[in-house]
Formats: structure tokens, sequence, C-alpha cells
């Protein structure tokens, strides 16, 4: 690259530089509104995938899906806890009625209870 | 976000909601079934089975009540008996005698509430019989827990 000595100064240029000013800004707490912005993007607490979220569940479809969603869940919950709590009770039931058919088991249990028969 | 939260909690109140009811169309199912074994209406619940069928079972459960009394009784004059001889300091060949007699009976015992288990399914149709010993069966005194016999999973 050149050094600048090596070439005569361009009158033209020398003048727009010199009729150059800066245009100090109308609004003078621009600085300070532009900060603020800054700092309140960076105290924002939550990450920006729940910024997607919010406009996915904005969509009235995505929202009432998400509910049945829930819902049909609840129930589904509901359903298997009762299977399960439906099978101990029929082996409770079943293991109750052999107990008072089966002498052996009426006559070990007879120290504790007294027992009827059928 | 304001929004996002409100549909997250509504979901989460249908999701409440949702298994509340469930809950209590299970409820009042089951609380129409009987609540103990030895009563014998759980059967017919369970099993879904006709009148007819059920006052089939009913009349085998009456019949086999006697047999029952009967077992039971023979046992425990047994058990007696052995508590008689170990009290009196008996030879050992007579304990055994009536320890032994004692198994019998109790083998007895355990083959008559079997036979009684297979007689009820035979009332009920086919599976509903099949179902009714593979869960009945093992719990008979002396039957493995691990299936009835002859009845493959």
């Amino acid at each position: 690259m050149d050094s600048p000595s090596h070439h005569s100064p361009d009158p033209e240029l020398t003048e727009l530089l010199r009729s150059w000013q800066v245009q100090a800004s109308d609004d003078p707490a621009l600085v300070a509104k532009v900060w603020g912005r800054i700092d309140a993007t960076k105290k924002r607490s939550w990450p920006d995938w729940i910024d997607g979220l919010v406009l996915l569940f904005a969509r009235p479809l995505v929202a009432f899906s998400a509910v049945a969603l829930f819902a049909a869940s609840g129930a589904a919950l509901a359903l298997v806890e009762n299977s399960i709590k439906d099978e101990a009770r029929f082996d409770r039931l079943v293991r109750e009625y052999v107990r008072s058919i089966d002498p052996v088991q009426m006559v070990a249990a007879t120290a504790e209870t007294s027992h009827r028969h059928p | 976000m304001r929004k996002l939260l409100i549909i997250l909690g509504l979901a989460v109140v249908a999701g409440i909601f949702g298994y509340g009811l469930a809950r209590l169309r299970f409820e009042s199912n089951t609380k129409q079934s009987a609540r103990t074994g030895a009563d014998i209406t759980w059967i017919k619940s369970e099993f879904d089975l006709s009148e007819e069928e059920f006052a089939a079972i009913r009349e085998l459960h009456v019949a086999y009540g006697k047999v029952c009394a009967r077992h039971c009784a023979e046992i425990l004059e047994a058990q007696a008996r052995i508590e008689h001889l170990r009290s009196e300091d008996a030879e050992a060949t007579r304990i055994a005698e009536a320890a032994q007699n004692l198994t019998r009976l109790e083998a007895v015992c355990n083959e008559a509430t079997r036979a009684h288990i297979f007689r009820v399914a035979a009332k009920m149709p086919l599976e509903k019989g099949v179902r009714f010993i593979r869960a009945a069966d093992p719990h008979v005194t002396g039957m493995p827990h691990d299936g009835a016999r002859g009845l493959s999973r």
C-alpha cells in the first residue's frame, strides 16, 4: 500500500471533509433508552424456546389439543390404576373364597378367629 | 407468556378432571360387586354369570358346606389327638401314627376342596371356568402357586 505522502491532496475530498459535521440526535435520552432495551433483554428470565412455545400455543388447534391430551392422559391414568386395583381385589376375593372352603386353612385360622362354614 | 400459562393451567385442570371422572365411574362399578370372598355373590359379578349358572353354584356351595364342616371337625379331632398323645408322653410310634392320620386327612380335604373348585368351574361357561380354576386352585393348601395342574397358561 502506498503511503499518503506519495499522493498530492485531493482538493475535492479535503473540501468535503471540511464541510462534514456530525449531526447529534434530537432525543437526548436515546443512549439511555438503547441501553435500557439491551438490559431488559438480558434480564429476561426464560430461554428462547419458551418464546417458540408461546407462539405454538397461540394457535387454537394446538391449545385445544393440549387440553384434550391432558384430559385423556388423566383418564388413562385412572384406567391403569383401576385395573391394578381390580386385579388385587380379584385376587383377594379368590383367596378369601378358597380360605372359606379349605378346611386346612380354616383350621389354621381357628386359632386367630372363629370361622363359619358355607 | 401469560397465554401459555393459562393454557397449561387449563390442560392440568382438564387432566385432573379426566382422572377424577374416570375414577368415579370405575369406583361405582367396583362397589356393585361383593366386598368379601366368603360371600359368593362376587363369583356372579366377577364371572358375569347368569342367574341359572349362579343358582347351580350356590347349590354346590351349600352342599359342600356340610363336607367342609365334617373335614374341619376331623382335622381338629386329629390335631387334638396328637396333642393328647404328646401330653400323655405316649409312644413315638403312636404319635407318628396320629400325625400320619392328620396328614392323610389334610390330603383328603385338599382333594375335596380342589374337586369342589372344579365342580364350580364346570357350572360356568368354559373360558370362565378355566379362569376360575386358574385363580382359585393355586390358593388351595398344598398346591404350588404357579397355577393349576393340567391348565397351561
